[in-house]
Order: C-alpha cells, then structure tokens, then sequence
C-alpha cells in the first residue's frame, strides 16, 4: 500500500514539474535494447506517457540513452550521454558508476522490504524467513542485515547451484518460509525445479523472485512489470529534463503482484488469488 | 436298403472332424491366451505410463506448474493409444486437462489412475532421505491416463490373424490328407464292392487283381475264393439243373406218352367195345329164347363192367395228370339225389336191398353251385361200393345240410350201407388207388380199387372231403362233406343245370347223316338209328360226308372224328365254313368218338360241334342225344 501511495505522490510531481518542459525543446531519447516486441511496446509506451520527449533513431543524435537489460546497458555508456538503464542489474549499474558513468539505473527485482511485507500478509505466522542471495542478485548482503522488520531473517550466501541444492537441504528445516532475489545466474529457469521441488519436498514455500518463477511454483512474487518499468522510466526522464540529472537509482516504486493459486491453496495461506493480495497490498501503511 | 454315408466320406469325417475340433479348441485356447497377453501387456503399458507420469509430475503438481503439467501430458501423448491425461490434485479438482480432439470411433477408453505423490527428500550426494527415514510419500493428487483400446483391438485382429491363417492352412492339409488316407482306404473297399457286386450279378469269372496289403488283400483273396467256389457251385448246379429238367422233360415226356397212351387205349379199346355193346343191345331187341336173353343180359352187364373199369382208369389218369377240370354250375341237389337212386334202384331191388333216400327239407328249392357231373359220379360209385358190398339189409342214402351263413350251406351227403363193414386197421388204405380191403375181396367182389381213391380225389376237388365210418360186420358209412354256395331265386336260367332221370329211347324221326369208317360201329349205330325211327345216310369219311351234306339237308349229322381222307374236325370246319358261305342254317353235328377225354369234348365243340357223345353209347344216350334234333316238333321247325 505504501508503494502504491509513493507512486501517485511521485506521478502528481511529475505533472507539475512538467509545466516548464513544454516550453523548451523536447528531449531526445533513444532506446537501447535488442530488438523486439518488448522493445516495440515499451518505446510505444513512453511516446505515449511523456510528450516532453522524442525518440532518437539514434544514440548519437540523442539526449538521453535509455538502456532496457544489462546488455544494452554495459553497451550505451561508451556513448558518453547520459544513460537510463532498464531492469539491468545493481551490481552493473554500480561497477559502472564506479567507472563514472553518467547514468542511473531502475534494478531489476523488487526492494527486499517489498517482498517480505507481501509474504508476512500471506503468511502472518511466519518467523524464519531464509534469504539466498549470490554475487548478482538484487539484493545485497547489506541491505538483508538491513532489515529491521517482523521477521528473522536468515541469509544463505551461495555461489554455485551445487551450493545452492546443499544449502537448501540442509537449512529448509530450520525455516518457515524462503525469499529469492532476482538473480539471473543463481536463480534462472536451470535452478527453478531445484530450488522449488526441494522447498515443497521439504513443505517450505518460496516467495520471489519474479513472475516466471510464480508460474514455475513460487509461492507469489512482487515482480516489475513492463508497465511498472515504464511508469519508473517516465519518472526519472522527467526529472531528467527537469534538473538535467537523474533520479537515484533503484527499484521500481509500484511493482505489481502475482500468486501461484494452487500453492497458495495448498500451503494454505491467506490469499488465494493476485486480485485478493494486491488489494492487501494497497491499504499496507 | 437305405444307405448312409459312403466308407469314403465316413473316414473324412472321422479323420477331419476330430483333427477339427481340437485345432479349434487350440486355436481358442491360444487366441484366447494371446488376448489375455495383448489385455495385460495394454493393463501394463498403461499402469506403467500411468505410474511414470505420476513420478514425474509431482513437481508440477507441489508447484502447480501448468506448463510443467501440460509438458508431461504432451511427451506422455506422445503414445498414439493415449487419448488424455488428466491431472487432479487431491480434492480431485482437475489441474490439467490434454486429451485428443480426433479419437477413434468405436473403440471404447480404458483408463488408469496413478496417485501422485510427494517424495522424501534424497540427499544427492549419498542418495538417502534427508528429512527423516520415516517420511512416508505423501499422496497429493493422481493423474488418470485414458487409453484407447483402439491398439488392443488391433492387437486382437493381428492375434486373430495371425491365429487364423495357420488354422486354415493346418484345416486345408487336414483336408487334404483326410481326403487323400480315405482315398487311398475307401478305393480298394470300392473296388473289392465291386468285385462282390459283379460277382452278385453272377459273373463269376471276374477275379480281383489289384495289388492290396493286409487285411484288404486276404479280403481280396477271399473274394476271389470266394468266386471260384461260386462258380464252381453253378457248375454243379447248372449240370444238376440240367439233369433235372432232363428228367422233368423225361417225366413230361412220359407223362404224355402215357395219356397218349391212355388215350389211345381208351379209343383202341372202346371201338370194338362200341361194336360188342352195340350188337349186344342190337341182340337184346332180337327174338332170344329165355336162354340166349340170359347170356345176352350177362354179355351186356359184363360190357357195361369192363367200360366202367375202363372210365375209372381214364378219370384216375387225368386225376393224376391233373387235367380234371370241373365245370361248376347252379343246380338243385334233390333231382341229383333222385336220379343218383333211380341209376341204382333196378341193381338195390335185384339184390333184394332197400334202397332209401332222407333229405333234409333245407336241402330242397335251393340252387347250388358246384360240379353235378362229379359229384354224381362220386355218389354213384358210394352207392354203386354199397350195393356191392351188402347182402342184407340195404342203403340208405342222407343228405343233411344247415346255414353256415345266409348264403353258404354246409352239405353232408351219407351213404350208409348194412354190409360187411370195414376193420379199422384197413380204413386207411381204402381211399388209396388200386387198393382193397384184402386180395380176396378183390376176387369175391371184383372192381379195380380206383373207386374210392377216385371219389376221395374228386370230394377234394369239390372242396369238400369224403370220410368213412365203419366197422367190421357193423356195416359202413361214407360221408361226403361239402360247402357249398347257394341261391333261392332263380336268377340266370341259362347256368342252371336240369337233373332229371335218364328217359327212356324215344321215337325220333328226321333224316340223320352218320358218318363212320369202322364199318362195324356204322352197322350199329345205323341198326339202333333205325330202330328208333330215323332215316339214316352213311358216309365212310368227312369229304364223302361234305359231298353228301352239299347235295341235301340233314336233320342231324353223326359225325366220327378220327377217319381217313378227312377227319371229323376238319370236315366239321369247313362245313361251317360253306354255311357261312352259303348263308345257310347251321345243321347240327354230334361227334360220335372213342375217345372219351374232356381235352377231345372241347376239341369237338371249338370245331364247331354242337355235342359229343363217347363210344361205346348205349341206346339211351344216343337218343338222349338225338333228341333235341329229332324230336318231331323240332324237325319240323328247323327244316
């Protein structure tokens, strides 16, 4: 809920930060990304979002750079403008920035704080909540030892997939429930029968860390969606165009939420469908 | 005789239809055996499938991965007898559903169930349960496979097949050698049938020559034995045969010889004897002094003995020869009766006999049907032994008779006589031919012992049987019994016979053509034709008779039959034919023989006779004969 309020504050800011753009020149924005459908329709829906703003054909003729993925990220900062990236990772887009980049980046995955106030609603009486991070999850080890919530937390550092199938056999006991970042190496389409056979064998639910992963078994997931990215992005262009510098990075303020029925069901919890939870999610303070 | 199945067909059926009948309980055992196998090898297929999917899938249904679901569905549709899969968790909602849109038609879903469950963690280093040993698999949901038995159908039809075409190819060379062993079996029983069949058929010649083993050349040989003794049986029997009809063709031969004979002597006899009872008769009418009339009476009582003998040796030929023929007619039995006791009154009352006649009143105004001419010669020669054999006392003569039913009468004619009788221990012999009762009897009454025989011989032609009873000095009784059948009315008149008595000779007047070669008989016949008022012509033979009946009328012609130049019979035919020739009446012939046989009376009347009368005749008789042509009243109408 409290995402959810962020982002009308955020929005009614940009409307009226937008009144003094209209009366310059548009900005010029070209979209890195390997082409797609995905590509297509998010260029689409920032034309459509924002009319401060044109889309470059290309990155030189561009005033901003908006990179969609690590990749194309990585790729637009040897332009030397100012870049966007979309979805990429926190561990690119800070090594970057440690190299000076002018760039910000929206992260890929959702804020750990998000994701554990979405399992404390679907599990009230969880306690034990296992965080298994990598070298290039979202989530960092500080930000886990951050955390001041409810929960107790414990957190599994691993490296290998191999390591992973250890740890969770050996620690899932211990647990109420496990949260999964998004990481891209550790918990791809390869890990996900491990990770989630392994859990329900063991009858411990897995939160996180994104869509895909629901529909693979996760218990439910605050994810990014297209839109949530796009909304994010219109955010930072305008207030680019407003102060000609960006945002500070991170992840999406509104992510949307998905609930896998049948292990909802079957684990019992409290919401049983995406409909119940996100409304659940709205009034959270 | 009817006839069943040939050997041939009998032995195809016994070696087929057992052969048949255990190839089709082994081809149903089997058929039966393989479809068992196809329904267990599908129960396994399907149940392993089933239990496969169900391993495998207890990710996707822990996670509730669909797609994880419906990729297992897919790889396990990938079986073409598959035609869905169902996944359902344990509530039994159904998760996920993959079926085919094309099933087959006709063939019906065999489905199999197999839970899904959650397994123990296993450690994959060690391979051993982590979470506990006691960590059962935990049911959480089945997944049901719906197999079409569209394969086990198949399956069947390729068993069945597969069962068949060796049953037929084993049923077509079980036919083949059925047909072939009952062949080479039912050949030789064919060919030896017909050996016996030939051999039936009584060509005894033929002898089998096929080549057989075994029982069927022993029955060969058998056969052939068998035809051999056969014909060597027609051989005697053929040489036996003809030696019998050798002999048959001898005793014919004798047979005819004697009645030739017989008739022979009867006509070589009764010519002259027609010349002596003639003259005898012709003397009797002479002046004779009470001497000579006393020889001339025991001259013809004499003659009349020697005929009877010679009549009764003629009847008991052709009795033997069996060419008695009775000629049965309507007659009224007392006017028989009568006339039999006139005959014999004159002979009763000489001997100082009575001579007594009882009827039974049913006996009177009845007409029965029998021969009269043999039943009066059986009495007679009763009546005739009677009076021979009686001194005192007399014969009585009884004719009984009742209804055996409203048209047959049982008859019993008696003649009981108070003569010496017969001793009991010679009755039997009495009917027996040329037998007396002793020798001396035989010389004391005389008679040739043919009488009786005779009389028993004729009562059974009769129908009827002649009995006797007697004893010795106690008199005798000879019964003859008869059946006889009988009418009241008289119906036809043209078949009843008048019995009346024997008149005496009569005056005759007309004008009579005799015709006779024995110059003797002539002198007679003419001599007592003459006595009795008649106009006689002679002729020696029948053409001088044909010459003479050309040139006049006759009112009657005496005609002999055996003559020279033309006989009696050819000259009877051809004066019938120039009558008819003529257009002129018929003049009446009387054939005038010495043979007195029954064959020669016919011979007379088919000629075209109208009478016969035998030599020797007395008087009367001829002018018994005579009378229907003489007599005034029809002389004078049929000229």
């Amino acid at each position: 809920m409290r995402v959810q309020q962020g982002c009308w504050l955020i929005l009614t800011w940009l409307l009226l930060m937008a009144g003094p753009l209209f009366a310059g020149e548009p900005l010029q924005v070209h979209v890195q990304a390997m082409e797609g459908p995905f590509k297509s329709g998010f260029v689409n829906a920032l034309q459509a979002g924002s009319s401060d703003m044109r889309i470059a054909p290309s990155a030189e003729r561009a005033d901003l750079i908006i990179a969609l993925g690590d990749d194309a990220f990585a790729d637009s900062v040897r332009h030397d403008k100012p870049v966007l990236g979309v979805f990429v990772s926190r561990s690119l887009e800070q090594k970057l920035r440690r190299k000076g980049c002018h760039c910000a980046a929206i992260w890929a995955g959702v804020a750990l704080n998000d994701q554990l106030a979405m399992l404390q609603l679907m599990m009230p009486v969880a306690v034990n909540v296992g965080v298994i991070i990598g070298n290039n999850s979202a989530w960092s080890e500080g930000g886990v030892k951050d955390y001041r919530g409810r929960l107790g937390l414990k957190l599994f550092k691993v490296d290998s997939h191999e390591e992973l199938g250890r740890v969770l056999r050996e620690e899932l006991d211990a647990l109420d429930a496990l949260v999964l970042p998004v990481d891209e190496t550790l918990f791809g389409p390869d890990s996900a029968k491990l990770v989630l056979l392994t859990s329900y064998r063991l009858r411990r639910p897995v939160f996180g860390p994104e869509q895909s992963y629901v529909h693979a078994g996760s218990a439910a997931s605050l994810f990014a969606s297209g839109g949530d990215l796009v909304s994010e992005t219109l955010i930072q262009i305008s207030s680019f165009i407003e102060r000609r510098r960006f945002r500070r990075s991170g992840f999406v303020h509104t992510p949307s939420v998905i609930v896998n029925e049948h292990v909802a069901n079957s684990f019992d919890m409290r919401f049983h469908d995406s409909e119940a939870l996100r409304s659940a999610l709205e009034v959270l303070p | 005789m009817k006839r069943g199945a040939g050997i041939r067909k009998q032995l195809q059926i016994l070696g087929v239809v057992p052969a048949l009948f255990m190839l089709g309980l082994l081809l149903v055992a089997l058929t039966w055996q393989r479809f068992e196998d196809a329904d267990r090898d599908l129960q396994a297929l399907g149940s392993f499938m089933a239990s496969q999917l169900a391993s495998s899938s207890e990710y996707g249904v822990l996670a509730g991965n669909y797609s994880d679901l419906r990729r297992q569905a897919q790889l396990a549709m990938q079986q073409a007898d598959l035609q869905y899969v169902v996944f359902r968790d344990n509530d039994g909602k159904v998760l996920l559903y993959e079926g085919r849109q094309d099933r087959v038609p006709g063939t019906s879903i065999i489905e199999f169930h197999s839970g899904i469950y959650r397994q123990p963690l296993l450690d994959s280093d060690t391979m051993r349960v982590t979470a506990g040993q006691n960590d059962s698999p935990v049911r959480i949901g089945e997944v049901v496979l719906g197999m079409s038995s569209a394969r086990l159908l198949a399956r069947q039809k390729e068993i069945l097949l597969a069962s068949l075409i060796p049953a037929l190819s084993a049923m077509i060379l079980g036919l083949w050698i059925a047909h072939y062993l009952a062949r080479q079996i039912a050949s030789p029983l064919n060919y030896l049938s017909g050996l016996l069949r030939t051999l039936r058929g009584g060509d005894y010649h033929v002898r089998g020559t096929s080549k057989l083993q075994g029982e069927l050349g022993e029955l060969q040989s058998d056969i052939n034995q068998l035809a051999g003794s056969l014909e060597e049986a027609r051989v005697d029997q053929q040489s036996a045969i003809e030696e019998l009809q050798a002999a048959h063709k001898q005793a014919q031969t004798a047979s005819q010889a004697k009645s030739d004979f017989l008739a022979m002597m009867s006509h070589e006899l009764r010519t002259p004897m027609n010349g002596v009872l003639g003259m005898l008769q012709l003397l009797e009418q002479t002046r004779q002094s009470e001497e000579q009339h006393e020889y001339t009476q025991v001259a013809l009582e004499s003659t009349g003995h020697l005929l009877d003998v010679i009549n009764d040796i003629l009847d008991f030929s052709r009795i033997e020869a069996g060419r008695m023929d009775l000629d049965p007619v309507f007659f009224e039995l007392d006017p028989l009766l009568n006339n039999c006791l006139s005959t014999f009154r004159y002979l009763a009352e000489k001997k100082g006999l009575y001579l007594r006649l009882e009827k039974d009143a049913l006996i009177s105004d009845k007409l029965v049907r029998t021969d009269p001419t043999r039943l009066r010669q059986v009495l007679n020669n009763l009546i005739s032994n009677a009076i021979k054999f009686t001194n005192e006392g007399g014969i009585t003569v009884s004719a009984t008779a009742h209804l055996v039913r409203e048209d047959w009468l049982d008859v019993k004619l008696s003649v009981k006589d108070t003569g010496i009788g017969i001793p009991e221990d010679k009755q039997s012999r009495l009917f027996q031919a040329f037998s007396q009762v002793d020798s001396s009897t035989s010389r004391r009454f005389g008679g040739t012992g043919l009488g009786l025989a005779i009389a028993r011989r004729l009562s059974e032609m009769l129908g009827g049987a002649l009995t006797l009873s007697s004893s010795q000095g106690g008199g005798s009784t000879f019964t003859v019994s008869l059946r006889l059948f009988f009418r009241h009315e008289v119906g036809d008149e043209r078949e009843i016979v008048l019995i009346g008595h024997d008149d005496a000779p009569r005056t005759l007047n007309g004008l009579v053509l005799l015709v006779e070669d024995n110059e003797v008989n002539l002198m007679v016949a003419r001599r007592i034709l003459e006595q009795m008022g008649v106009t006689v012509v002679t002729a020696m033979n029948g053409k001088e008779a044909l010459a003479k009946v050309e040139q006049r009328d006759f009112d009657c012609i005496l005609m002999d039959v055996q003559m020279p130049v033309m006989d009696g019979m050819e000259a009877t035919r051809l004066l019938r034919q120039w009558e008819r020739e003529q257009g002129r009446v018929p003049m009446p012939v009387i054939a005038l023989t010495a043979n007195a046989m029954e064959e020669e009376r016919e011979r007379c009347l088919s000629a075209g006779m109208n009478a016969h009368l035998a030599k020797p005749f007395r008087r009367q008789q001829l002018s018994r004969v005579l009378t229907p042509y003489l007599t005034p009243e029809r002389a004078q109408s049929g000229r």
